[in-house]
């Protein structure tokens, strides 16, 4: 593989790599910090503080090494098998949800024990979602603006799928999932009118899972008035908040967040950026934020440079992988300043979890790909 | 490969739409940001005092408590250090470990603690089970070495908070003059411990620590001021003869079948409260079950002292020359109307001398005499004697009694005055009277603390007419005439005067009675008073000298021992054997 071209100027795109680096040494340092505690005071974790670190560096050299691979592999493959991917992606949304196969924790059922790791299904079905909806888009192009046969197919594909993931529960996975294929949808082509009518009956769907699930509406009224129920539903909320404002501007001190000390649950998860904002203040937070919006600038740039070079189904995968970590981000973001009721969605790159980091990774190793092929294209023409 | 691209390549993607979708993105982050902005600009300090509120902890640092000495020194009250014991319990609880208690507690942990604390392993499992989250007590006040055990084990979530004790060696025994405190050993609720908490108690500290979720404590915020300890209180209390007096009580108490008594010996010379104990008693190491256990009946409560008043009112006629004391006085019939009423001797005899009218404690014989004085110079010695008013010794719950004012007295109200019905006082009121008969005519105020050395006394009786009485008391033990014989001591003479007063109950006498003695030895020159009262329930003997008599023997006995007092009487060993049993006390010496 050659990785420099003739100019000596580099074939994968050194400012993407670099923010991904910097997010996931963040996450390392983040992930430590916020995790101390609660890994001296497990038994499983034997006492011993560095155990999720240990576990993250590990799962983020695995997850390096598949994304690497994921570099190998042309574009054109995934092209190729997407419906594949898309039935596989089903299989094993099907197969946590069988007895025996899944393994629930607190109350979800969302993780496949492999021994060394639990994997979650729900994620990789993200990146499945992307490869499918991309390629559904360019196959139907011509279809793409009618409603019953460009836009009703992929969403009664898409409401399986939703289907399958309220059943574990995971509302996150499912709002991801939505918004992906909403975005590629819309920038596939899809007509203006579906979109209205789809905005319209946001209310009601919202109304509907509320009927379904009442348990969300707790997590509603809490997201809005935390302090109200402090030592209820409200606790992890304020908890947040009050790690984000102790921070002040430049933040306590890298390891003195006090808030990670058995007050804020899923520290090193969902909530290590409250943790982040507490030990690093508004700077660090603001660093975070510049870092995704760099990161989603220069994503839709490859991918402006893919649909130039008439790489549509690249420029679309690019573009879905970039909705993907925006919306996650925005999401995890959201929860922790208490935008959005708490979801259980990690931030990409940063947060704990093995799962999560290996398909962030093995999608920046498809960006990186789709940059490297954009620019063997742009040197041939 | 090419094949895919072609079919794709014909189509144009929206430059518009990817705009859109950016600007989108790009707009909700602006959006997060202003959110952290405001969060950490406008509403940082509102979040900061609601994080304080969780921890920041002010945490009180308990000040040594003072301790309580009895004379010699030895300890009455002391405060030692333990450990509460507490678990944190985190958040998580996984549901399918069946090892696991918590995530940060195993079994076999919780089977270990409980072998330490000796508790049910089961009962400690269902604590813990049912506190999801947060702090739990497993053990209050566990000893030091209990701590330094389970410190050894090395589980992160234990926590131990020093705390002080209160322990009190003498136990029953001196639990009333003692009292308590609470069960964290910071306030006083009984006794001394009440009376002098603020002295005691020293004053509090207090510093300012930062706490995690589970209440340990992770940080000082340097902000402190430190405990200043109490101060240790001196009693006069003798610990020895506390315990005697206590156990001669319980003693005499079953074999009586009585319900209640009370015991007090003071130093003759300088009022010294040496004794102070009354049965029933509590264990002040415990928690108190009965209420009516707790109180100290020497000082709280109330009687009518009856026929030990008559050496006091016959005394001062003397002293006022109304009567001489080698008089002899009619008392045939053995009995005498009064107001209409009737007034008894039990052992009625034809004429009886003063001395024998003490000695036999003739109801009619003190009647006549004390017809002889005037009702105000009555009350007037009564009123000086401290009758109707509290001694003030430095103790929570002392009674007034009551004497009421000579003005409204009738005929009979005189002449029950006389021999000990119509007032009422406390044990140590009457105990403080005789202090006249054993300092030739002066009163000593009993007292409590060993620093004060200030003897407070006032002449009541002339020398001469004391010692006259005293002989007469002395004729009450050591002849075999006497109500008294059973508080005879071999070795040193005694004397006492016998009482057995009715119960005034509901304004009508009952057939219980108060059977008490009061007396003093060496009777030469006394070196000790002591008196003994008990609430008979008349199952058995109710006469003073056989309920209470014995009892002051073995309070006398031993304190006269302990305290090297010469002999004044020939130590007869016949009658040593007749008179003798062997003394529950001495063991304990």
């Amino acid at each position: 593989m050659q990785l420099r071209n003739n100019f000596n100027q580099p074939n994968y795109d050194p400012l993407l790599l670099w923010i991904i680096l910097i997010l996931s040494g963040v996450g390392l340092v983040m992930v430590y910090s916020a995790s101390v505690d609660a890994a001296a005071l497990k038994q499983i974790s034997n006492y011993q503080n560095y155990y999720y670190l240990l576990r993250h560096f590990i799962y983020l050299i695995i997850s390096l090494f598949c994304g690497f691979i994921a570099f190998l592999i042309p574009i054109s493959f995934w092209q190729k098998f997407a419906p594949s991917f898309f039935i596989l992606g089903l299989i094993l949304l099907i197969a946590v949800l069988i007895p025996g196969i899944g393994k629930i924790v607190n109350g979800s059922q969302r993780w496949i024990p492999l021994g060394f790791m639990n994997f979650q299904p729900s994620e990789i079905v993200k990146l499945f979602t992307i490869i499918y909806a991309a390629d559904y888009v360019l196959r139907k192009s011509r279809q793409i603006g009618t409603f019953t046969k460009g836009f009703l197919p992929i969403s009664l594909a898409i409401a399986i799928i939703g289907t399958l993931l309220i059943n574990q529960p995971d509302f996150g996975a499912l709002v991801v999932v939505v918004c992906i294929s909403l975005g590629i949808l819309f920038l596939g082509g899809i007509s203006l009118k579906i979109i209205l009518g789809l905005t319209l009956s946001v209310p009601i769907g919202v109304y509907a899972l509320l009927k379904i699930a009442p348990y969300r509406m707790d997590r509603i009224t809490g997201f809005l008035a935390p302090f109200e129920d402090l030592y209820g539903k409200g606790w992890q909320l304020s908890h947040s908040l009050i790690a984000i404002g102790r921070g002040d501007f430049f933040g306590v001190g890298l390891g003195e967040s006090i808030q990670k000390l058995q007050y804020l649950p899923e520290a090193h998860t969902d909530f290590v950026l409250a943790i982040l904002s507490e030990e690093l203040g508004l700077f660090g937070f603001t660093l975070i934020i510049c870092l995704y919006i760099l990161m989603i600038i220069r994503i839709f740039g490859i991918s402006k440079i893919s649909t130039q070079l008439r790489n549509n189904f690249s420029a679309l995968l690019a573009q879905g992988i970039a909705i993907w970590f925006g919306t996650q981000a925005i999401i995890n973001i959201g929860v922790n300043v208490g935008f959005f009721p708490t979801k259980g969605l990690t931030l990409p790159f940063v947060s704990y979890g093995g799962s999560a980091l290996l398909v962030t990774f093995i999608a920046s190793g498809i960006l990186m790909r789709i940059d490297y092929e954009n620019k063997i294209k742009a040197k041939r023409n | 490969m090419k094949q895919f691209s072609h079919q794709s390549d014909i189509f144009e993607l929206s430059k518009n739409r990817r705009r859109v979708v950016l600007s989108l993105i790009l707009l909700l982050f602006l959006m997060l940001f202003s959110r952290a902005l405001y969060l950490q600009q406008i509403k940082k300090d509102f979040l900061q005092n609601k994080g304080d509120g969780f921890i920041v902890k002010n945490e009180v640092l308990q000040s040594y408590r003072g301790k309580i000495y009895d004379r010699n020194n030895n300890l009455l009250a002391v405060s030692s250090p333990t450990f509460d014991i507490g678990l944190s319990i985190s958040h998580k609880l996984p549901k399918k470990h069946n090892d696991q208690i918590a995530d940060n507690l195993t079994k076999e942990n919780i089977n270990e603690i409980s072998k330490i604390l000796k508790t049910d392993e089961k009962i400690l499992l269902n604590k813990i089970k049912n506190k999801k989250k947060g702090y739990i007590y497993i053990q209050k006040r566990s000893s030091p070495e209990t701590a330094k055990k389970l410190t050894a084990m090395r589980i992160p979530v234990l926590n131990f908070e020093k705390k002080y004790t209160r322990y009190y060696p003498n136990r029953e025994a001196s639990a009333h003059v003692v009292g308590k405190t609470d069960l964290n050993g910071i306030e006083g609720t009984e006794g001394l411990e009440r009376q002098w908490d603020s002295i005691l108690k020293g004053e509090k500290g207090h510093k300012k620590v930062v706490v995690d979720g589970v209440k340990r404590v992770i940080d000082d915020l340097n902000d402190f001021k430190l405990p200043k300890n109490g101060s240790d209180i001196l009693t006069t209390i003798d610990n020895r003869l506390q315990h005697i007096a206590y156990e001669a009580l319980k003693k005499y108490i079953g074999r009586y079948e009585a319900n209640s008594g009370s015991a007090i010996l003071i130093d003759a010379k300088n009022g010294d409260i040496l004794v102070m104990t009354n049965f029933p008693s509590y264990n002040p190491n415990g928690v108190v079950k009965s209420y009516d256990s707790m109180r100290n009946r020497a000082i709280t409560d109330v009687f009518e002292p009856g026929s030990t008043l008559k050496p006091i009112s016959v005394a001062y006629a003397m002293e006022k020359k109304k009567i001489k004391h080698n008089e002899i006085i009619d008392t045939r019939d053995g009995f005498i109307r009064v107001g209409g009423r009737v007034i008894k001797d039990d052992h009625p005899q034809d004429q009886m001398s003063v001395k024998e009218i003490i000695q036999k404690s003739s109801n009619v014989g003190a009647t006549k005499i004390g017809q002889r004085l005037e009702s105000k110079d009555l009350w007037g010695l009564y009123n000086k004697l401290g009758f109707g008013a509290k001694i003030n010794v430095g103790m929570p719950g002392e009674s007034n009694g009551r004497l009421s004012e000579y003005s409204n007295w009738k005929e009979i109200d005189h002449a029950t005055l006389t021999y000990g019905y119509g007032v009422n006082m406390n044990l140590l009121q009457l105990v403080k009277a005789y202090t006249v008969f054993a300092n030739d005519g002066l009163m000593i105020k009993p007292k409590l603390y060993k620093n004060d050395n200030f003897v407070e006394t006032e002449r009541v009786l002339s020398s001469s007419t004391s010692k006259i009485m005293k002989d007469f008391m002395k004729s009450v033990v050591e002849e075999e005439e006497g109500t008294g014989t059973k508080a005879r001591i071999p070795g040193y003479t005694v004397a006492g005067k016998t009482g057995t007063a009715r119960k005034y109950h509901n304004g009508e006498y009952s057939k219980d009675y108060f059977a008490s003695f009061i007396g003093m030895s060496p009777s030469s020159d006394p070196k000790f008073i002591a008196a003994v009262i008990v609430d008979t329930s008349t199952k058995k003997s109710f006469y003073g000298g056989a309920v209470a008599g014995p009892i002051f023997k073995d309070v006398m006995k031993n304190a006269l021992k302990l305290y090297d007092v010469p002999y004044d009487k020939e130590l007869n060993e016949n009658l040593m054997n007749k008179m003798v049993k062997p003394q529950t006390g001495d063991a304990k010496l």
